[in-house]
């Protein structure tokens, strides 16, 4: 559902971090198992899963912090259990709940830690505070400030030795919408700045708006793990089938079973994806809107859910427009557009669906 | 030096620096010290009018002011430091604030000295608060500048110490509340401890040698600078032997603060290893010097001494090390390849570190040994202690005896700790079971004995059931020999026996033990080599993909679903997860 620009995410080279075949056990439990992944330059990838599923465990491992039973992980080429040192220079470490010093400035706690990074250049603190935004607030103490400023402040510490890679345990969980959106609005700015980052969540609307690739975790086993297009690309090809037969891959059709709505005998222009709903509200008769759309070119059904239209169709978002559009053309009031379901939720549905494990933890 | 404390001047500590803002962002430090200030003022000032309507004469006043001054002072030392060094890590662990500190990459050398300073300026200040009401007992005379300016001299040592100590307690737990508990615990009994048994023991020895120190005072230190003439006993007693004493324990907290900051992939024994190297050979010489200065023991008792306290250190050294890791990690494995000598002589592992053991705990008292049967003259007149007569022969026998027997229960608790080691995975069981050994062969036949109604008189035969207990030797065989025992009779054959069985069992069961950690490590190496070729493979694989155009990321989206987690990896008793907790041990 991005709106942005697209990224430059340059996979053909070396993940900036590779997790391969991570096994973790305390006691009798395996709490992660073969946890493989790997997340490119310039991502931005989401790392799901319900509580207790192992998120915080994987990224200690990744942060040097933890050792792991066996299996290796590789920040921007280096090996975490080999040569943490160098691997804690080019990390940026956010852990869950993070603890601040209470009883100094702002300023003096980035102080604190530019000194302990050994950074010597003295513009680098001012240079943090601008960027996160709380350069307003470098007198203040820090037991004063709101979560969310906290939080920002913690943003700031990480990017104080300039890391390469930025790894943010559940960075916006105890924060308010308002806080959130800032906070993502700061991710994608590092982002721009080259930034890979990696942020876990369970919560998947945090992740929807600015993630490039995600993986899913569940109960110490990845369900699935790349990017948000190509993973929505397989998907559809397994499940879309009978909404759009896809071209020349007709043998994933067997995996089919889960999809209830009936599927509408529209002509299909099958490159077009998989089937999505869009809600749709119009002022006036509502049976009437309904009938005007059905069965235009990839509308698959609609429906009548309440005080708004579900329209199911294949497309990308220019078909929307397109039928908004028609709508206002035949005289309706169209006053509400909305996806029913993120790509990610969509993806995190399917994924978890298919494993045949419960979702909650 | 000069280097240090000029980069001390130009990059202060950061660790340091911070403490130091946040403590001066709190109010009520100048009140408390101000607060403590007066009541010491109060209490001293009360103890001198108290004594002066007694009509006692200002001088003696004077003298029991300032020892009055400097036991209270003593205790809150013992009692503040210790807190404040367990406050500065456990703190930052508390409040979420530590991982942070350490992904920073600062050393975990930079983390102990900056929070060691940090600690030790906040009880600096208190002392220094103090001051004025140290001079107090100056307005009743009998009390010399230079013993107050030494006292407090040794205040501050003190306060380095018990930080130091509060440091490495500190640096091993996790809870706050738990670290100031624990090395209060700790503290309080061990600095009491100190104060009314090693201070008084020590104030006899003094008096000995400088009949103007009183005897039985706890703080003699600082009269004796002031009555000692200056010469060699000046330079031991009051310099050479105050360092060593003070500076290995120093050492030794400072090192174990820095076993417990590292992570366990780190080589974490090898700091201990280094202090131990020194360690050993200077509480040797503390020991011999020392028994240069007892007289009215005959050569074997002065051996036994000697001998004794080297094993109680040796013992100390064993269990420090009983958690030894079986083995260097793969990290440690590249760092130590190209190190020199010594450096790979105390790697990590198992063997390495029995082999460091046995050459310098069990090799040193044979060594003693022989040297003191070299010096006790095995010819001449009988000597007369007490109506008993000792026998150069029997002396010379009661001596190899000891020896043998305690570097036999050396080597046995060394092969002992090794076998634990390899038998329990995490290494949490072998030093309670380290200590059940010790109790079971040294304490343990007294008991039965004991219980069975066998210990009613020494010469009775029934007693040898207490053979296996080292003091035996002293408390029976010594006796048996001077009243013509020969060594075949049981009471001194026994003992002999036991020795053996003890440099057989040690020897066996160290041997077993390092056999079974050499296989331990083999099998781990060979894991990893596998892990490391299918690792490659994968590599390879995802190379040949690239190369044939196919997006690798796309292949890779649903693998995990795809290939459901094959095998599960072997069980946890690697090399890694058998790395060392070096902790400090509840009693010194
Ligand atoms: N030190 C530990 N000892 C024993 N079990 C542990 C330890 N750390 C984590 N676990 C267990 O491992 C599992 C995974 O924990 P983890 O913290 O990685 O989950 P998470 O995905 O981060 O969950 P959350 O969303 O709640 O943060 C949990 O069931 C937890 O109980
Ligand atoms: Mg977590």
């Amino acid at each position: 559902m991005s709106s942005r620009a697209p990224i430059e995410v340059r996979r053909e080279s070396t993940p900036a971090i590779r997790v391969r075949h991570l096994w973790q056990r305390y006691g009798q439990r395996d709490v992660l198992r073969d946890v493989t992944f790997d997340v490119y330059p310039g991502e931005i990838y989401g790392f799901i899963g319900p509580n207790g599923a192992g998120k915080t465990t994987t990224i200690r491992v990744m942060a040097t912090l933890l050792e792991p039973m066996s299996g290796r992980v590789e920040l921007d080429g280096v090996d975490v259990s080999m040569d943490p040192e160098r691997v804690r220079k080019t990390l940026g470490y956010m852990p869950d709940h993070a603890g601040v010093y209470e009883r100094v400035t702002v300023r003096e706690f980035l102080e604190f830690f530019a000194d302990a990074h050994g950074i010597r250049s003295p513009g680098v603190v001012e240079a943090v505070l601008e960027l996160t935004d709380i350069k307003r607030l470098s007198s203040e103490l820090v037991a004063t400030l709101s979560k969310g400023q906290k939080q920002r402040l913690q943003l700031a510490r990480i990017l104080l030795h300039d890391p390469k890679v930025l790894i943010l345990d559940e960075p916006a969980s105890d924060l308010d919408p308002r806080a959130r959106i800032e906070i993502r609005d700061l991710l994608l700015d590092l982002q721009s700045l080259g930034k890979t980052i990696l942020l876990s969540s369970h919560i998947l609307s945090e992740l929807s708006d600015i993630c490039t690739s995600v993986g899913i975790i569940e109960q110490g086993s990845m369900v699935v793990s790349g990017p948000i297009q190509e993973i929505a690309r397989r998907f559809a090809g397994r499940h879309g089938g009978r909404a759009a037969p896809p071209l020349g891959t007709g043998a994933e059709s067997s995996l089919d079973g889960g999809v209830t709505q009936p599927a509408a005998a529209a002509p299909l222009v099958p490159e077009l994806g998989p089937r999505r709903v869009v809600r749709v509200r119009v002022l006036g008769d509502l049976a009437a809107a309904a009938y005007a759309l059905h069965g235009g070119p990839g509308i698959l059904d609609v429906n009548v859910v309440g005080r708004s239209l579900h329209v199911g169709y294949v497309g990308g978002d220019e078909k929307v427009a397109e039928l908004a559009r028609y709508l206002v053309y035949r005289g309706f009031g169209v006053v509400g557009l909305e996806h029913e379901r993120s790509e990610l939720e969509r993806i995190f549905l399917e994924a978890t669906g298919t494993t045949g494990r419960g979702g909650g933890a | 030096m000069c280097a240090y404390l000029a980069e001390l001047r130009d990059e202060p500590n950061p660790l340091w620096l911070r403490e130091m803002r946040q403590a001066a962002r709190v109010q009520l430090t100048p009140i408390a010290l101000a607060a403590l200030t007066i009541l010491m003022t109060l209490f001293i000032g009360g103890i001198g009018g108290m004594m002066a309507a007694f009509k006692l004469s200002p001088a003696s006043i004077g003298g029991v002011l300032f020892q009055t001054f400097f036991t209270l002072a003593y205790f809150i030392v013992a009692v503040v430091g210790p807190a404040l060094g367990a406050n500065t890590i456990a703190s930052e662990r508390e409040g979420r604030t530590w991982e942070v500190v350490l992904l920073t990459g600062m050393r975990p050398a930079t983390i102990a000295r900056g929070k060691f300073a940090s600690a030790y300026t906040s009880i600096a200040i208190y002392i220094v608060a103090l001051a004025p009401v140290g001079a107090l007992p100056f307005i009743f005379g009998g009390v010399t500048p230079t013993e107050v300016v030494v006292a407090f001299l040794v205040l501050f040592v003190f306060a380095l110490l018990s930080v130091a100590f509060g440091l490495a307690l500190s640096a091993r737990m996790q809870s706050l509340r738990g670290a100031i508990v624990v090395t209060l615990l700790a503290a309080f009994p061990l600095a009491s401890g100190l104060f009314a048994v090693v201070g008084p023991m020590a104030s006899t020895l003094a008096h000995r040698v400088w009949p103007g120190v009183q005897e039985g005072t706890p703080f003699w230190y600082p009269v004796a600078w002031g009555v000692a003439p200056f010469g060699r006993e000046f330079l031991l007693f009051l310099v050479a032997i105050p360092l060593a004493v003070v500076g290995l324990p120093a050492w030794f907290l400072f090192e174990v603060t820095l076993a417990n900051l590292s992570s366990i992939t780190e080589d974490r024994s090898f700091g201990l290893k280094r202090w131990h190297l020194v360690a050993a050979p200077v509480t040797l010489a503390l020991l011999l010097v020392l028994s240069g200065y007892v007289d009215s023991l005959a050569p074997s008792e002065l051996h036994a001494l000697v001998s004794f306290g080297f094993v109680a250190y040796a013992v100390f050294v064993i269990y420090l090390f009983a958690t030894e890791v079986f083995g260097p990690s793969r990290r440690v494995l590249v760092d130590l390849a190209g190190r020199g000598f010594l450096r790979q002589r105390l790697a990590p592992g198992l063997a390495p570190t029995r082999r460091m053991l046995r050459l310098t705990l069990t090799l040193p008292l044979i060594l003693v040994t022989l040297g003191w049967m070299l010096a006790t003259p095995s010819s001449g007149l009988p000597t007369t202690r007490a109506g008993a007569h000792f026998v150069p022969t029997v002396e010379l026998t009661q001596i190899a005896l000891v020896g043998v027997f305690l570097a036999a229960y050396v080597e046995f608790l060394i092969g002992l700790t090794t076998f634990l080691r390899v038998r329990s995975a995490g290494g949490s069981g072998v030093r309670p079971l380290l200590i059940l050994a010790l109790f079971v062969t040294a304490v343990g036949p007294w008991i039965v004995g004991a219980v069975a109604g066998l210990l009613s008189s020494r010469s009775d035969p029934g007693v040898v059931v207490a053979a296996p207990s080292p003091v035996f030797l002293l408390l029976v065989t010594h006796d048996a020999l001077v009243t013509g025992g020969a060594l075949s009779s049981p009471l001194v054959a026994c003992p002999l026996v036991f020795a053996l069985l003890y440099a057989a069992g040690g020897v066996w069961l160290g041997r077993r033990a390092t056999e079974r950690c050499r296989a331990a490590i083999d099998q781990h190496t060979a894991l990893l080599a596998d892990a490391d070729r299918r690792l490659a493979e994968e590599d390879a694989a995802l190379e040949r993909d690239r190369a044939t155009n196919v997006a690798p990321h796309a292949d890779m989206a649903l693998r995990a679903e795809v290939d459901a987690p094959t095998e599960a990896p072997p069980s946890p008793e690697s090399v890694a997860d058998s790395i060392a907790d070096v902790d400090v041990p509840p009693e010194a």
